[in-house]
C-alpha cells in the first residue's frame, strides 16, 4: 500500500517535503517513523531516542485526526492514507 | 537604584500624560499605586481608566471618546518580548472595548521620557500632531502631514525635527477620512485592529512623536537581571535559535492550510490546499529577510517583503505577516502572492488594518458572486473571487471612501446593514470585528476564544485556543489547573468551555505587562512573568496573583461591553463559521462541524463566573 507523508514548517528541511512510501499490509504508524521508510535524520526529530515514543512536540494527524486518539504508534494505515507530521508553529 | 517619583514605585514613571486637545492642554499626573497593583498597566490599566472615565453609550468618533496608549512595567525593560504597547479606546468599528497591540520602540521611548500612559481627549480644531521630548509635550501643527501617506509623515516630522531618534505613532489617509477599521502604524508596525486611527483622526490628531532620556527604575537590578536571561534562555530552549525567522508567521501558512486552520472564500472553508506554492512564492520572491521589531527580540517574527518588479513591483517594507497575507489570499481567493503582498503594503501606507480589509473584500466578492452586489453598484468593478485589479482598486477606494469603498468602508456588519437583502449571512464577524485567519474547525477551543473576545472576534486574546487545540501548546498553565491538550481532541466540545476560560485569563496578561504574546506561545509561563515583574517593582507577586489579574481584567473589559450594549447573543458566532466546509479536505471530516456551540458557551460563562442567561460578570 501506498501512504504520503508530509513535513511542515522547519521539518520540511528534513524531510524534503511529500513523499509517497509503500508499506506492506497491516503496517502500522510505528512501522512508517523508522529509518527503514524515513529519512533517519527525520525520525531522529519525530521519536524521543530514549521512550521510543513520539515527542510531545511533535503532532501527526493521519487524514486530519490526530493519532494520538487514533491509536498513537499503533495507528493502522491503510493505502491512500495521508499522514502530515508538524512540529510546533509560531503562532499569529 | 532611587525610584523616579516620590510614590516610591519601581518599574513605573507614576505619571500619566494627559493632553486636552480642545482646550490645548497638558497636564501631568500621579497615577495611584494601589490601582498599579490591582491592574497593573497596559489593557488592564486601560479599561480601567476608561470605565471609569467614559459614559455608556458615546460616540466613538465624537470627542467624548478617549484614547490610551498604555506600557506595561515590564515594557521597554530588555524583559524578553518588552518591545510592545497597547493603545485602548472605544471602537467606532464595533461601539464595544478596543484595543490594539503594536511591537516596537514606542512604548519604551514613552516610559523613557517619563511616562507610563498618554492620554487623549476631546478634538483639535485643527490637524495636530503631539510632540513628547522628556518633560517637553507640544501640541504642534500637521497641516503639511494631512493626505500624506503613514511613511511619508514619518519622514516629514523626523525632518522637521531634524532628529530621526523619534519614534512616532501615525495616521494615514483613511484614519484621516475616518474609515472604520482605519489603523495606527508606527513604522512598519501596527495597532491594527478595531479602529484606533479613525479615533485619532476624529480627534484631528495625525501623530505623535515620542522620544525620552531617564532611565526605567529597577528594584532589584541584579535579580530582575538573571530573571530576563533566565527567561530568554528558556524561550531560546523552546523555539530554537532562529525564533521565527526569516519568514515569521507568514511561513505558517502552509501547515495552518493542511490543520484546516485558515478561512478560505470567505469562511465557506477552512482548507484550500494551496499552502506550500503560495509559500514558496512568497519564500524564493518577496521575503527579504528577518526585522525584529525592537532591539533583542529572539523571537524575531518581523520581515522585510518586496516585490521585485512587474504589475504589482513594491518596494521594501516591513509587513506581509500571516494575518495580512492570508487575508489578501485565502479570504478573497487570490493565487497571486505579488498582488497580495502589493495589497497590505498599500493598506499599511493608507493606515488600513489588513484584516478587516481583506474581509470586507471577500463579504463584497461574496455578495457580488450571490448577486447582491452588481457591477454598477461597485463603480463598473468585477468583484469575481481572486480579482487582483479589483483589490487593489478596492484598498484605495475604502482608503478614500471612494464609491463602494464609502459603504465597506464601514466594516462588515455596517455595510451588510446598509445593503442588506440577506448581506449579512456574508458579514463574518462578532461583535462587528471580522474574524482572523484562524479557523474554529480546526480546534474548537477557538470558537470561543472567538466568540468571548471582548474586542470581537480578534486573533490575539483567541489565538491561544487554535494553540492549545491543535499545536498542543500548555502554556505553562497544567500546574494552575487547565487539562493537559495532549489529553483533548481538537475536534471535542465537551470541556472546552473550561480550557477557554483558563487561556482566557492568562492570554490577556502580556497586554497587561507590557510584552509581546509570542514569549507565552515559547516558554515563560505565569511563574516566569510574576518573577520578572517582582524583582522588576519590588513587590512580591506570585503566578496566582497575575492569573487573577488577568481574570479581573478580562472581567471588567466584559462589563464594559455589558454596559455598551452587549447581551449573550452578541456571543453567537456566524452559522457558515459551525458549519462543515463547503469544499476542501475537511469537507469529509464530520467531526470539525460544531454541533453544540451553546452548550460550550454556557460551559464557559459557568467556568467565567457569568450569569448563564445574560453572560453578565457575577461580581
Amino acid at each position: 500500500m501506498i501512504v504520503k507523508v508530509k513535513a511542515f514548517a522547519n521539518l520540511r528541511e528534513v524531510f524534503g517535503g511529500e513523499i509517497k512510501v509503500s508499506l506492506k499490509e497491516g503496517a502500522i504508524l510505528k512501522d512508517l517513523l523508522s529509518p527503514v521508510y524515513l529519512p533517519p535524520e527525520a525520525v531522529e526529530v519525530i521519536i524521543d531516542n530514549e521512550s521510543g515514543e513520539i515527542k510531545p512536540t511533535i503532532l501527526i494527524l493521519k487524514n486530519e485526526r490526530n493519532i494520538r486518539f487514533l491509536g498513537g504508534l499503533l495507528t493502522k494505515l491503510e493505502d491512500g492514507d495521508e499522514v502530515n507530521i508538524f512540529p510546533p508553529l509560531g503562532g499569529g | 537604584m532611587e525610584p523616579r517619583s516620590h510614590t516610591q514605585l519601581y518599574g513605573y514613571t507614576g505619571r500619566l500624560l494627559r493632553v486636552d486637545l480642545t482646550n490645548e492642554k497638558v497636564s501631568f499626573e500621579e497615577i495611584k499605586p494601589e490601582i498599579l497593583r490591582e491592574y497593573i498597566g497596559g489593557v488592564g490599566y486601560g479599561v480601567k481608566l476608561l470605565y471609569d472615565e467614559l459614559p455608556a453609550g458615546i460616540d466613538p468618533l465624537s470627542p467624548e471618546n478617549k484614547i490610551l496608549f498604555a506600557t506595561g512595567p515590564l515594557t521597554g525593560t530588555g524583559a524578553p518580548g518588552s518591545g510592545s504597547t497597547e493603545v485602548c479606546f472605544k471602537s467606532p468599528l464595533t461601539g464595544i472595548w478596543g484595543e490594539a497591540r503594536c511591537g516596537g520602540e514606542w512604548g519604551g521611548a514613552l516610559k523613557k521620557a517619563g511616562y507610563d500612559f498618554l492620554v487623549l481627549e476631546g478634538k483639535a480644531k485643527e490637524p495636530k500632531y503631539i510632540l513628547i521630548d522628556d518633560d517637553k509635550v507640544e501640541i504642534r501643527n500637521a497641516k503639511k502631514l494631512k493626505g500624506k501617506t503613514t511613511s511619508q509623515k514619518d519622514k516629514l516630522i523626523k525632518e522637521e525635527l531634524m532628529d530621526e531618534a523619534f519614534e512616532i505613532a501615525v495616521i494615514g489617509s483613511a484614519g484621516e477620512n475616518l474609515v472604520k477599521f482605519a489603523n495606527i502604524m508606527i513604522g512598519g508596525r501596527a495597532f491594527g485592529r478595531c479602529g484606533a486611527g479613525a479615533v485619532m483622526g476624529a480627534k484631528n490628531l495625525l501623530a505623535i512623536a515620542v522620544k525620552g532620556s531617564k532611565k526605567i527604575s529597577v528594584a532589584k537590578p541584579e535579580e530582575f537581571s538573571l530573571a530576563r536571561k533566565e527567561c530568554n534562555r528558556k524561550v531560546l530552549a523552546k523555539a530554537g535559535k532562529d525564533g521565527l525567522a526569516p519568514g515569521g508567521t507568514t511561513g505558517d501558512i502552509p501547515a495552518c492550510d493542511a490543520l484546516g486552520d485558515i478561512p478560505t472564500k470567505n469562511w465557506r472553508s477552512n482548507s484550500w490546499g494551496k499552502g506550500d506554492e503560495l509559500y514558496h512564492h512568497f519564500e524564493s520572491k518577496n521575503l527579504v529577510r528577518a526585522n525584529p521589531c525592537y532591539k533583542g527580540c529572539v523571537l524575531r517574527c518581523g520581515r522585510i517583503a518586496e516585490v521585485k518588479e512587474g504589475k504589482w513591483e513594491t518596494p521594501q517594507h516591513e509587513g506581509a505577516e500571516y494575518e495580512s497575507i492570508c487575508a489578501f489570499t485565502y479570504f478573497i481567493l487570490n493565487e497571486d502572492m505579488d498582488a497580495a503582498v502589493h495589497a497590505t503594503y498599500l493598506c499599511n501606507e493608507y493606515g488600513l488594518d489588513t484584516i478587516s480589509t481583506g474581509a470586507v473584500i471577500a463579504f463584497a466578492m461574496d455578495c457580488y458572486e450571490k448577486g447582491i452586489i452588481n457591477k454598477e453598484d461597485a463603480d463598473g468593478l468585477d468583484l469575481t473571487w481572486g480579482n487582483t485589479e479589483t483589490i487593489v482598486e478596492l484598498v484605495k477606494k475604502i482608503a478614500n471612501r471612494k464609491g463602494i469603498g464609502q459603504v465597506l468602508s464601514e466594516g462588515t456588519r455596517g455595510a451588510s446593514q446598509k445593503i442588506g437583502k440577506g448581506s449579512d449571512a456574508m458579514a463574518i464577524q462578532v461583535k462587528g470585528l471580522e474574524g482572523a485567519a484562524h479557523d474554529p474547525r480546526s480546534g474548537k477551543t477557538l470558537a470561543l476564544t472567538y466568540g468571548l473576545g471582548n474586542r470581537g472576534m480578534c486573533h490575539i486574546h483567541p489565538i491561544e485556543g487554535m494553540a492549545y487545540d491543535s499545536l498542543k501548546n500548555d502554556f505553562g498553565l497544567i500546574p494552575y489547573g487547565l487539562t493537559d491538550p495532549q489529553t483533548v481532541d481538537r475536534f471535542a466540545e465537551k470541556g472546552k468551555g473550561k480550557i477557554a476560560a483558563k487561556l482566557q485569563d492568562w492570554g490577556v496578561v502580556p497586554d497587561i505587562v507590557g510584552i509581546c504574546k509570542f514569549y507565552i506561545y515559547n516558554g515563560l509561563g505565569p511563574g516566569d512573568l510574576a518573577r520578572q515583574i517582582s524583582t522588576l517593582t519590588g513587590w512580591d507577586m506570585s503566578a496566582e496573583e497575575l492569573l487573577t489579574v488577568g481574570k479581573r481584567v478580562y472581567n471588567l473589559q466584559r462589563t464594559f461591553n455589558v454596559r455598551e450594549g452587549v447581551k449573550k447573543s452578541d456571543d453567537m458566532l456566524p452559522e457558515r463559521v459551525l458549519k462543515l466546509p463547503e469544499f476542501g479536505k475537511y469537507a469529509q471530516v464530520k467531526d470539525c462541524e460544531i454541533k453544540d456551540y451553546n452548550g460550550m458557551l454556557e460551559e464557559c460563562y459557568v467556568a467565567r463566573g457569568w450569569d448563564l442567561e445574560t453572560g453578565i460578570p457575577k461580581n
